[in-house]
């Protein structure tokens, strides 16, 4: 017996920012331009009063009655992943169990991390089901970028979206999750940072003045070096996927799909052609989402089930990376 | 390593530009539409096409073609 991936649902909200609506707001750029820049052409966005959590309790609901299988009296562990939790106490992962009706018996924490999340989330999920410690691991993953995102930041507009995703990690005889390779190199923080927010940079009265045309940017402001971001993504990832691929005694032919986070269309193309995996192999699924952070990656195998690219058998590796810096992989049997 | 190989490179990446528009003394700054997007073109291009990691301020400090040409030629050597 071995945990594996049994089901997963994901939530959009319904707001949608275009190329088109970009293009109004940022004349230099055409629609067909910024497509081009990033692969994206819609991404969705929360209401103002819409946070993460909120998110997950939708995500969840979808999650269980599209898969009337499984059953919320089942869920003996809960793990949240995002980087905008409620409150600094108690963990909201402790007030989704409320909220969604899990059962008092089942364990809940938030995994605060970012685009590895989904990664760094299922290594945990697997630990708990391989370990005995529970069966059936509800893991709700996604965030709401858009909301540390300045309106001016026509760079990061074009790139981030809002999601939340719901998977269900159990355990059977046939599908696997595999052996994790992982890294961390905090010294890279500062090239992709929500600043102003949290401990290390209370937020302020100058702050809030600062950005007060904007909001007030209360819940901070995320900055983004794209140039050391894609220098530390040509460095890290295409050593680490051969790392995987040694580990788990696999060719780069045996495997039947890539997902990799869905940072930008561009980025994927660089790291593809890098690595050369061919494009057949190699799954996208930005167009009308963007890059939902922690959720990328969870949203491309729903899509990548539902197209029919992966059967059983199939062998799908999954490749976090960015914000930490932070990055993990590992390979899906499914 | 070759200037006019670089050049060739450089204007089959840049999709707005017409062939023969660049020389080694075009700054880069100069290209038409040169912007963020630009710049990451050139450093993946680095990195693919000869294996070497040209860093952002690197690349802010370099004026002309020729002078990306250069900085590429020393840190190949320098592997």
């Amino acid at each position: 017996m071995s945990a594996y991936i049994k089901a997963i649902s994901y939530y959009l909200p319904d707001n949608v920012l275009t190329n088109e609506e970009l293009s109004r707001l940022f004349p230099e750029y055409t629609p067909e331009e910024i497509f081009r820049r990033t692969g994206i052409k819609e991404r969705h966005f929360s209401s103002p009063d819409e946070i993460p959590s909120d998110a997950a309790v939708i995500a969840a609901e979808k999650f269980f009655k599209e898969h009337p299988a499984c059953k919320k009296e089942d869920i003996d562990f809960l793990i949240f992943c995002t980087e905008m939790v409620d409150r600094r106490g108690p963990a909201t992962a402790c007030i989704l169990q409320n909220r969604i009706g899990l059962p008092v018996t089942a364990g809940a924490i938030d995994i605060p991390m970012g685009c590895s999340g989904f990664v760094y989330g299922l290594l945990v999920a697997q630990s708990l089901v391989n370990s005995g410690a529970a069966k059936n691991v509800l893991f709700l993953t996604g965030d709401a970028a858009t909301k540390v995102i300045h309106p001016a930041d026509h760079e990061l507009r074009m790139i981030f979206g809002d999601a939340m995703a719901a998977t269900l990690i159990s355990n059977n005889d046939s599908g696997s999750i595999g052996g994790f390779v992982f890294g961390t190199d905090g010294s890279g923080a500062q090239n992709l940072i929500v600043e102003g927010c949290c401990g290390a940079e209370k937020p302020t009265r100058e702050w809030l003045d600062k950005y007060a045309d904007a909001g007030g940017m209360a819940y901070g402001k995320l900055s983004m070096n794209g140039t050391e971001i894609l220098n530390f993504t040509l460095k890290r990832v295409p050593p680490m996927v051969k790392q995987l691929l040694e580990k788990e005694k696999l060719a780069l032919e045996d495997i039947d799909l890539f997902i990799f986070h869905q940072a930008s269309g561009f980025m994927l193309e660089v790291l593809r052609r890098k690595m050369k995996i061919p494009k057949e192999k190699f799954f996208t699924n930005m167009e009308y989402i963007g890059n939902t952070v922690a959720a990328t990656i969870p949203l491309a195998l729903y899509d990548a089930l539902k197209a029919g690219l992966i059967k059983k058998g199939s062998k799908v590796m999954i490749a976090g990376f960015g914000i930490g810096y932070s990055w993990g992989a590992t390979v899906l049997t499914f | 390593m070759d200037i006019n190989e670089l050049i060739q490179k450089l204007e089959g990446e840049f999709e707005d530009i017409p062939k023969g528009a660049l020389t080694p003394s075009t700054k880069i700054t100069d290209i038409q539409g040169w912007g963020s997007m630009h710049a990451l073109i050139v450093i993946a291009l680095m990195d693919a096409e000869y294996g070497i990691t040209v860093k952002g301020d690197e690349l802010r400090s370099v004026q002309s073609i020729q002078d990306l040409f250069d900085l590429a030629k020393k840190k190949q050597a320098a592997l």
